[in-house]
């Protein structure tokens, strides 16, 4: 099993990200927890040490980019899907050039997300 | 030295609109907007509001009002079994956050936009706003919300 941590501050989002992956179509992928800004991202990936992370962007306190830019510094293998509503080019840039593998923007169709994530995972695969 | 925002400025959020609620369940929403100084009748709120204050390139802000019908509709339809006031806040403030940030495909990243304030019913974000918002009403399954939207470029 692979294990994977959902940061977002909306409630809705990570209840919707967790329903998708446990909806049958992503049998490797087990969510270990749930985060709702970059704090308690951090907390989540020290404890854990998820393999996969869908990371929103606009949050309170420690937002995504200084979130994904933390989390590749303390465990460089983990494979992060922005998952946001801002929609220009410099962000999604930006994102993968802190160390984000994917960005999906939002809103989503759930096999929008889907495939997002298996192309994350052959991404982790081709990496190991 | 400020400039309001142009009508072709607001495509950008009409097409934000249509996104969401045809990716939400494949139902066209009905999209009218109007400067809200144009509107005879005053700008009615509704039930569940999201505020996204707007920083950077722009100031103002961007508010998102549904009922509270209209957010449970949503909630099904993202199937949200918890049908909860918190949840109507939550879809209210994310929903105004998708809008704001899907903006930015046309505005840049200098729109800077803030993490959603929400509340229950009041108008109190409406009320604040500029002379020259816009507002955007959507009309979907036979609900009515509304976007205002009371942005300037610095």
């Amino acid at each position: 099993m692979t294990s994977m941590l959902v940061v977002d501050d909306s409630n809705l989002i990570r209840s919707r990200i967790a329903r998708v992956v446990a909806g049958g179509t992503l049998p490797d992928l087990q969510i270990v927890a749930l985060a709702r800004d970059g704090a308690e991202a951090m907390q989540a990936c020290r404890r854990f040490r998820p393999a996969v992370v869908t990371m929103d962007l606009t949050m309170p306190g420690m937002d995504g980019i200084a979130c994904i830019e933390a989390m590749v510094a303390a465990h460089p293998q983990v494979l992060i899907l922005v998952v946001s509503a801002l929609a220009d080019k410099a962000t999604a840039i930006n994102a993968l050039k802190k160390g984000a593998h994917g960005f999906v923007c939002k809103p989503f169709s759930d096999a929008t997300l889907v495939a997002s994530l298996k192309e994350l995972l052959a991404c982790g695969v081709a990496q190991s | 030295m400020s400039a309001a925002i142009s009508e072709q400025d607001l495509k950008v959020f009409v097409e934000a609109i249509g996104n969401f609620f045809d990716q939400l369940d494949g139902v066209p929403a009905e999209v009218r907007a109007a400067f809200l100084q144009d509107r005879q009748d005053p700008l009615q709120g509704h039930d569940f509001t999201g505020v996204i204050d707007v920083g950077g390139a722009f100031s103002g802000q961007i508010v998102f009002s549904a009922p509270r019908v209209m957010l449970r509709r949503v909630l099904m339809c993202l199937q949200e079994p918890r049908l909860t006031e918190e949840n109507f806040l939550d879809a209210a403030g994310e929903i105004a956050n998708i809008f704001a940030g899907n903006a930015r495909r046309h505005f840049g990243e200098r729109l800077d936009i803030s993490v959603p304030r929400i509340h229950a019913g009041g108008m109190s974000a409406l009320e604040r706003c500029s002379g020259r918002a816009f507002v955007v009403v959507i009309g979907w399954l036979g609900y009515k919300a509304c976007l205002l939207i009371d942005l300037v470029r610095l």
